[in-house]
């Protein structure tokens, strides 16, 4: 079969690491095991998109979309459309349900592994929340870093009607593996959907993140943390889309790059004609912790109503020099002052993420050690 | 004073009868001395060199920009410019014989044009020298006494090339290249007009020099190419402003500007586009500026019906500086995508670019625009900010701001907001007895204000009175 791949001439496209998957074997996750934060116990592990062992507490089902819960399907982010077609004839596709009414009082953990064969993984995952249901689901992908591979994953949230849904990705490949995760959101009536990722590894990624608002009075949130390292390039490609009005969105992107790392980040709110009276907001802020690390930055918008609260920013600096002097006179070592204020740069996000254990926090912070230098 | 006739042309045809608050819509009956007809060839590009009797290395740089020309594809990105066809303009229109110093040499249709547009008058008050062009060519042309004592030049293109030949191919193309983009070839080209100024070291002209461009034909491309050099420690204002007959059929308008800030010097360039709503506008704009250099522009886009135009500065030296303020009013049908480019190339360059649109009706504002860092723009910094204000439901706003670092002591800030005029804003200035309209321009005003206060007085005035006229109608 033949797909159809984006080309450099899409403007979305235009400053991605690959337009698309290597050419390669399947491979399978089948007996890693966990590398980091082993000692957390999984609900879900997945290889490939296939379930191969579950935990779930009562209110939560899974099913395949061949089965089909009705309520969502694999979607193909803008240009995606033959990466969307390549994942679905590779991997198997899992949906993660909360029933209505359902609030978990627990994060759902979701477990997935490149093995260290290598090879090109494709994973398809659903996670819906139901109609005033509350759930939040952590997605861990990791691989061990003298791996190399590819990895592909199509996420799909829900949030239904007056649902408070959860999704937090936290990538944590080897360097040798490079990947694309292209998740779309879809925020009904009166619901909240919190969004976070967290990328701490792998070599050349591209993370595609849509934020649909498709009901009045919903809300979305994206928290995300970058922390590229040398040889590693990192690409964002975000979507804020208003669909209806009266909707609210808040994004809050943070990157640190450090020696020989490489970030781009290109965001984009779109406020549909009829969506008046939406609020968005996109924030974009990067330190570059070395002379040769590289950001580029753009944040978008396209208005198309006029009612509404729009405003974007973004900034490229270096740890200040005068923070650090400060900290010095206190007898605090560059290395040390250095850490302090990047973890202070990136607490924001990183505190609000879901308390699963300490290991999200433990490998952040052995990440940010490590791109400090 | 006569109104155009109807479109006979196989240009694109668009009604637009309905701006009837354009000032400067009328048509001159001028019959050409010369032009090379509808239609764009290699043999058109010949035509015109010859007709301006230039020497054979100028034809030579048409020759090669018109290969490049029909080559490159027209852009993908931005507004839709499907519906120009290259074929359905004039390239050239020789109006009068060759540009005088004194306006009461022209034709007396043009005088009036002239004098209804205030360019004779605004010379005498505000001006240190005036270009005014007519279509393809400049058809007045006068410097002020002293500063030619100085060693100043300003000269329209055409005579620049027979005049200093040799200064002026030192610095042609070498800010703007013809294959930059298919706009910048065709400008190169066919290019007719424009002005050459060369300031040298050390002088200081406070008082702005101005060029004038008037198009008066329908389906017309207009296409002057300007240079200015400011050598070592000289500093130079620079005008220009812009109308247009209101015809049905488009024209077009492909300008090349170029400006060198030697080191230390300092230019300042200054815009007010205010074409009729017939107009493609795709104008490329750039700068360099050498070492503790300093290079302005002030970019005010009210008329057109599509404007590209992104003004730019290449910061070469250390200490170079580039502040970009742009102002743009898209009024129903209009598309105005503007912004700034700043290429930071030196240790502690530094660039603000300040950016103000707003829509109205079905009128479409784009800030656009590019901050690059590259590796050795050690202790560099650019500042960005744009607002944009929407007037109606169906209006529509953008901003596309690529951001770019290669190093890790330059910093980068950007900040972009989007509102509304109120209802409640509006009521309350009407509850204090202030009409609807009245309120609606105090508003607009007290949106621009940041920007216009530091807008040269003339400028100001000028502007504001611009924007009113735009906003006429907007309410009820």
């Amino acid at each position: 079969m033949t797909y159809i791949w984006p080309t450099r001439k899409e403007e979305i496209w235009r400053r991605s690491p690959f337009l698309k998957p290597p050419e390669g074997e399947m491979a399978s996750s089948v007996g890693c095991s966990p590398t980091i934060a082993p000692d957390v116990e999984e609900n879900v592990t997945i290889d490939n998109g296939e379930i191969i062992s579950e935990n779930l507490p009562d209110g939560v089902s899974i099913t395949s979309l061949e089965k089909g819960n009705g309520k969502i399907s694999i979607s193909s982010l803008p240009g995606g459309e033959g990466w969307a077609e390549w994942s679905i004839a590779r991997g198997k596709n899992s949906v993660i349900s909360v029933a209505p009414d359902v609030v978990l009082e627990k994060p759902l953990i979701v477990r997935e592994s490149v093995s260290p064969q290598g090879g090109t993984l494709s994973t398809q995952l659903g996670f819906d929340v139901g109609v005033n249901g509350s759930g939040q689901l952590v997605h861990l992908l990791e691989g061990p870093e003298d791996s190399h591979g590819f990895f592909s994953g199509i996420i799909t949230l829900r949030s239904a009607e007056g649902a408070r849904a959860g999704y937090t990705f936290v990538q944590a490949l080897g360097r040798g593996i490079d990947g694309r995760i292209a998740l779309d959101s879809h925020v009904a009536k009166e619901s909240r959907l919190q969004t976070g990722f967290a990328l701490l590894g792998g070599g050349k990624t591209r993370t595609e993140w849509r934020l649909g608002m498709e009901g009045t009075g919903g809300e979305s949130i994206l928290n995300g943390i970058l922390l590229p390292a040398a040889g590693q390039e990192m690409e964002v490609q975000t979507g804020q889309d208003h669909v209806v009005g009266d909707t609210l969105s808040n994004l809050l992107v943070k990157a640190g790059a450090g020696e020989g790392g490489k970030t781009q980040f290109q965001g984009m709110i779109n406020i549909r004609p009829q969506a008046q009276r939406s609020n968005a907001y996109q924030t974009n802020r990067n330190l570059a912790f070395s002379p040769h690390a590289q950001i580029g930055t753009i944040p978008g918008l396209e208005i198309e109503a006029n009612d509404v609260k729009c405003s974007h920013g973004a900034t490229v600096h270096r740890l200040e020099t005068k923070a650090l002097f400060y900290l010095a006179s206190r007898g605090i070592g560059k290395e040390e002052a250095s850490r302090l204020l990047a973890e202070g740069f990136f607490a924001e996000i990183a505190d609000d993420f879901p308390a699963v254990g300490s290991w999200v926090v433990d490998a952040f912070a052995r990440r940010l050690t490590s791109v400090l230098g | 004073m006569s109104m155009p006739p109807d479109n006979e042309t196989g240009a694109l045809s668009k009604d637009f009868s309905e701006f009837d608050d354009y000032e400067f819509g009328h048509f001159d009956h001028v019959k050409p001395l010369a032009t090379t007809g509808i239609g764009l060839s290699e043999d058109v590009v010949r035509q015109i060199s010859a007709l301006k009797e230039e020497p054979d290395w100028m034809l030579e740089i048409r020759l090669k920009a018109y290969e490049a020309f029909v080559k490159m594809p027209m852009p993908t990105w931005g507004p839709d410019l499907s519906e120009i066809n290259f074929e359905d303009y004039t390239y050239f229109i020789r109006s009068t014989e060759g540009e005088s110093d004194d306006w009461e040499d022209m034709p007396e249709e043009i005088l009036a044009t002239f004098d209804k547009l205030g360019i004779p008058q605004a010379e005498q008050k505000f001006l240190a020298g005036a270009t005014a062009q007519y279509e393809s060519e400049a058809v007045y042309h006068k410097l002020r006494e002293d500063l030619e004592e100085q060693g100043v030049i300003f000269l329209t293109m055409d005579a620049a090339v027979k005049e200093c030949p040799e200064l002026l191919r030192e610095y042609w193309g070498s800010v703007i290249p013809a294959t930059d983009n298919k706009f910048s070839a065709l400008n190169t080209a066919v290019w007719s007009g424009g002005s050459f100024i060369y300031i040298p070291p050390g002088v200081s002209v406070e008082t702005p020099l101005q060029t004038y461009f008037r198009i008066n034909e329908k389906s017309f491309g207009q296409f002057e190419r300007t240079l200015i050099i400011a050598d070592k420690g000289a500093k130079v204002v620079y005008n220009e402003g812009c109308s247009a007959p209101k015809w049905a059929a488009s024209s077009l308008h492909a300008a090349v500007v170029e400006l060198i800030a030697l080191e230390g010097a300092r230019i300042d360039y200054q815009t007010i586009q205010n074409w009729y709503k017939n107009i493609y506008n795709l104008v490329t704009k750039r700068a360099k500026a050498m070492k503790d250099a300093t290079v302005t522009w002030l970019d005010i886009n009210v008329g057109s019906r599509i404007t590209i135009k992104y003004p730019g500065v290449m910061l070469m030296g250390e200490g170079a500086r580039g502040e970009v303020q742009s102002i743009a009013f898209a009024n129903d049908e209009q598309t105005q995508d503007s912004g700034a480019k700043m290429i930071h190339l030196a240790p502690r360059t530094t660039s603000i670019v300040t950016s103000k649109s707003i829509s109205k009706g079905t009128g479409r504002s784009s800030y656009r625009g590019m901050i690059k860092m590259a590796k050795n723009a050690v202790g560099a910094s650019a500042r960005v900010e744009c607002d944009a204000l929407l007037l109606d439901e169906s209006s529509r706003t953008d901003t596309y701001p690529v951001m770019d670092s290669a190093t890790d002591s330059a910093s980068i800030a950007h900040e972009a907001s989007v509102s509304k005029v109120s209802e409640d804003q509006i009521f309350y200035l009407q509850s204090r007895g202030i009409s609807e309209i009245e309120a609606m321009k105090m508003i607009v005003n007290g949106f621009l204000e940041p920007l216009v206060k530091r807008l040269p007085l003339e400028y100001s005035v000028e502007f504001q009175r611009l924007v009113e006229l735009e906003l006429e109608g907007s309410v009820g």
